[in-house]
């Protein structure tokens, strides 16, 4: 029996995607000279001329404007999920709620640990109100790691978070709650993908979150290496165990024996390596995105099973916001245009 | 039917009142100035008044300090007096404080949401926000989720009003003490609080206070700096301001009461008494032949000691007209649109000669008994008011075409003798005997033309040849010779030579050409008029064409019918009135009018 639902989504997606922003697009966002310009140029010349209809462009705030490009992305993944099967609550969907329901509650917690709730508040996403595990209004009251700890209790995570946040807060492991945070995360995304008989092309989807768990865990490596000259035992325990493109024998054997710059060069002569280039390296972040994107746009391209599509989508759109908002940054603090092109990933 | 007859005034000042002087001046709206150039003598040591730029200086003053502080003018309907001083310390008072408001209007653009939200602060009263000593405020913008969020945070450290919503964006002013302000500052920068600065006073009240008298003095600087256009008729002469120029003789009383009360002297001299200035021309006419004037001035303004033409052109072209374009019917539209339109826009003069030509063609055609090309509608009418056997004149009956012909060409010949004649009253008036009696509009040719037009008519009408030898040599022979020596014969009338520059050969070898240029002349302006029967044929014709084309329609006749009138008067319409103009330029004008006039140009309309 044909999915009409998921033919809707790929339609959808395909089209929603036709709409991005081209080089064009940033190469003229890149000759704008203040916010205001390029807040005009993006409520007129593309697609968010409808999240930005109603601003003042010649007066808004550039964390107002990343704030509406984003919550735009919110929206527009709301409009793609609309098209799966109401019975599917669990569908393979769900695992972008799972990203901001980890993203929320390290947020809170790194707050909370700088005591700065201001911040906290100010990065709540309103929007997605009650679609994650917990309510987000609470969270905004959140003041002390048993606050927190609280808030999560009616949820699955509580029992995870429990060992991290049950202690004082000068005791407190932020980077022990990340990775149980994450290794938790990709586990639920992947049994999601195992388990859910719609998804149909599992193998695939697992062998994204694989590359993506791989590329974290060695850029985790790296800056470990690089800027806190963590031991390898320290390292290992980080690390999430889940190996790809790098088989386990050969990432403990880099962990354990090379120094940062062997680890780069390493890397440039493996899988990785036609886009690790230690001669021409800016930061392990920017090499690994361009991998990930570069893996989105094929398979965007390539791909016919809904989930694989929209999966696709939302991280190319989220690598475009991100390219955006590089932008507005460069030119709030005057930073060379081919500096900030150079950061751009197109 | 007539050329006003003016006077030539000399208004004299002094350097004190000169300026009144002129305004003064300038309010008579029957006053032909005359250029300072035109009476000046620059070997005595007269000159023209320079002008000054105290006004237009003043005037971008206040434009520049109004667009700074975001102040519109206007010019208003009074205009009141304002001394010099007082403009120069008003212009010094508004420097200063629209100063204040130009930095705050560049510091603060506020869009017109903005301002309403500003106005609800403005009611407290902005002065009183900054004089707060231990009081901070702000005001500015904030998004529907930052304002969701503001009051997740600790409200007790400062307190919130909304002073405009629209749905999407809250207009809010805060306010905390000094001691919390770096915190709640920092609050409301995490909630990209777009902050509006607060204005130390209300620019508007300031602008309100001043605006009147702005524009006050704009309207009288711009009044006066207007005047200045007018410095160029003012003459120095010696230590007087002196304008000169002409007006009608009968408001001379009228044009001496404007100055009461003003130290001037006013000479006032006959016009015959100016030989260098040539008086202009104010044509002089009654209502019903006034719109014509536009005919008259667009070939030629009559002199000022000429004669008037327009009363003789809106006789013969509303004629003319209306014989050609004769139709009931079609000139009722004429008439009626042509008033309304005249009625709104009074100085559309040809709309004004439409509504008089459509009289004459409503005239012509119920004679012709035409009333939108239906031909027998006033048949009835005809034979009980002429007793007549059907209709008075049936234009497109074969045996009537001959007669309209002759009739045309009567109409031609009658208005060449009566033009001649009106010519030979001018030379008579300016004592031009050479051409009075030897030029072929003189008594020569009305001879000719006379004696041509009543033996033919002494001929076919009444059987009697006089086309005879006793005849012959004072009506034909004597006129051929003045023509043949016109030239010479006029130079003799001025006191000049009789002998030819090239000699008699060439000058009687040209002459005879002339003469049968002349000849041929009179034959063709005759024969020119047969266009007038011409036009009542084409127009009975193109009628004709209607109707059959109505009949042949038989569902939609009225549709053709309607169509096909329209289409005939604005064809139609505008070929006979640029036919009839021809024949009043070419036929009539030139045998009698000379024009060369300069137009009374009043000092009203110099502004």
């Amino acid at each position: 029996m044909i999915n009409t639902s998921s033919n809707a989504v790929v339609a959808k997606a395909k089209a929603m995607y036709g709409k991005r922003l081209r080089k064009s697009d940033y190469q003229a966002l890149l000759s704008k000279k203040t916010i205001p310009e390029i807040a005009t140029y993006l409520k007129t010349q593309t697609y968010f001329s409808d999240c930005l209809k109603d601003i003042n462009e010649g007066q808004i705030h550039r964390g107002r404007l990343e704030m509406l490009i984003r919550q735009d992305l919110y929206e527009r993944y709301s409009k793609l999920i609309r098209y799966v099967n109401s019975d599917d609550e669990k569908g393979f969907y769900h695992y972008g709620v799972l990203g901001v329901e980890v993203q929320q509650i390290l947020l809170c917690a790194r707050m909370i640990k700088n005591n700065d709730n201001v911040q906290m508040i100010a990065k709540l996403p309103l929007y997605f109100g009650k679609n994650v595990a917990f309510d987000v209004n609470e969270i905004a009251n959140v003041r002390t790691l048993a606050d927190l700890l609280e808030v999560l209790r009616p949820t699955s995570y509580y029992e995870i978070v429990n060992p991290y946040l049950s202690v004082a807060i000068d005791r407190f492991d932020y980077t022990g709650l990340e990775t149980a945070l994450r290794t938790n995360y990709y586990q639920e995304v992947l049994k999601i993908v195992n388990d859910n008989k719609n998804v149909k092309n599992p193998k695939e989807i697992n062998k994204i979150f694989d590359v993506r768990i791989e590329l974290e865990n060695i850029t985790k490596i790296y800056r470990m290496k690089k800027y806190f000259h963590t031991t390898p035992e320290q390292i290992k325990e980080v690390i999430t165990p889940i190996f790809s493109n790098i088989s386990r024998h050969d990432l403990m054997k880099m962990i354990d024996e090379m120094d940062a710059q062997l680890f780069l060069e390493a890397l440039s002569h493996g899988p990785y390596g036609k886009y690790i280039n230690p001669n021409n390296f800016l930061f392990m972040e920017y090499h690994t995105k361009i991998i990930t994107t570069n893996m989105f746009k094929r398979n965007i391209e390539f791909a016919l099973d809904a989930n694989m599509i929209l999966l696709c989508y939302i991280e190319l759109s989220e690598t475009e916001i991100q390219n955006i908002v590089d932008i507005i940054e460069g030119v709030r603090y005057q930073v060379p245009v081919d500096r900030i092109n150079g950061l751009l990933i197109i | 039917m007539a050329i006003r007859k003016l006077k030539f005034v000399q208004v004299k000042a002094k350097a004190n009142n000169y300026k009144e002087m002129l305004i003064k001046a300038y309010s008579c709206e029957n006053f032909h100035v005359e250029f300072a150039t035109s009476i000046i003598d620059k070997s005595r040591g007269d000159n023209v008044l320079k002008e000054d730029s105290f006004y237009l200086d003043s005037m971008n003053e206040l434009r520049h300090l109004s667009a700074g502080a975001g102040c519109g003018i206007n010019l208003l309907d009074k205009i009141e007096k304002i001394p010099d001083d007082e403009i120069r310390q008003f212009l010094a008072e508004l420097s200063e404080q629209f100063k204040a408001v130009s930095e705050i209007n560049e510091t603060t653009k506020l869009e017109d949401d903005d301002e309403e939200a500003l106005a609800e602060l403005i009611e407290i009263g902005l002065e009183k926000i900054h004089d707060c000593q231990y009081l901070k405020f702000g005001l500015g913008r904030l998004s529907n989720d930052a304002y969701n969020k503001l009051y997740m945070h600790d409200t007790d450290q400062f307190s919130v009003v909304e002073l405009k919503s629209d749905g999407k964006t809250h207009w809010v002013c805060y306010i905390t003490s000094d001691n919390y302000y770096k915190e709640v500052k920092k609050i409301f920068d995490s909630l990209f609080f777009e902050e509006i600065k607060i204005p130390p006073f209300d620019v508007n009240n300031v602008i309100c206070f001043y605006n009147d008298k702005i524009n006050q003095i704009y309207t009288y600087c711009n009044y006066r700096h207007e005047l200045l256009r007018l410095y160029k008729y003012v003459a120095v002469i010696e230590d007087h301001y002196v304008v000169s120029g002409f007006i009608p003789v009968d408001i001379i009383e009228d044009f001496k009461k404007i100055f009461n009360g003003l130290d001037v002297e006013i000479d006032i001299q006959n016009t015959t008494e100016i030989t260098d200035i040539t008086p202009p021309t104010l044509l002089k006419n009654n209502w019903f032949v006034k719109p014509f004037e536009m005919f008259v001035n667009m070939y030629s303004i009559p002199a000022y000691r000429d004669f008037d033409p327009t009363t003789f052109v809106c006789i013969t072209y509303c004629f003319l007209f209306g014989i050609m374009f004769s139709d009931f019917g079609q000139g009722l539209i004429l008439a009626v649109g042509g008033a309304i339109l005249y009625k709104l826009k009074p100085k559309m003069a040809l709309a004004g000669i439409v509504a008089r030509i459509g009289l004459f063609s409503m005239v012509f055609g119920f004679l012709f008994g035409s009333f939108f090309g239906f031909e027998n509608v006033f048949t009835p009418i005809q034979e009980f008011l002429f007793k007549t056997n059907g209709k008075l004149i049936s234009v497109m009956d074969g045996n009537m075409t001959m007669t309209l012909l002759l009739i045309s060409v009567a109409i031609g010949s009658f208005l060449i003798i009566t033009t001649m004649l009106i010519n030979l009253y001018l030379k008579f008036k300016h004592k031009e005997w050479g051409e009075f009696i030897f030029s072929k509009n003189g008594i020569a040719g009305f001879a000719l033309y006379g004696y041509v037009i009543v033996a033919v008519i002494e001929n076919f009408v009444f059987g009697n040849n006089i086309i005879t030898l006793p005849y012959l040599i004072p009506f034909v022979y004597l006129p051929l010779l003045c023509f043949l020596f016109e030239k010479q014969m006029i130079l003799i009338f001025e006191g000049q030579s009789l002998k030819p520059k090239n000699g008699w050969g060439n000058y009687v070898l040209e002459s005879i050409f002339e003469v049968f240029e002349v000849m041929l002349g009179f034959v063709t302006n005759s024969m020119s008029y047969l266009r007038v029967t011409g036009f009542v044929l084409s127009h009975a014709g193109m009628m004709m064409v209607v109707m059959t084309l109505g009949e042949m329609m038989a569902n939609a006749s009225w549709l053709v019918i309607i169509l096909g009138n329209v289409f005939v008067m604005c064809l139609e319409g505008l070929i006979v009135g640029i036919q009839a103009l021809r024949l009043e330029y070419y036929e009539m004008f030139s045998r009698y009018y000379t024009g060369g006039g300069r137009k009374f140009k009043a000092i009203t309309s110099e502004i």
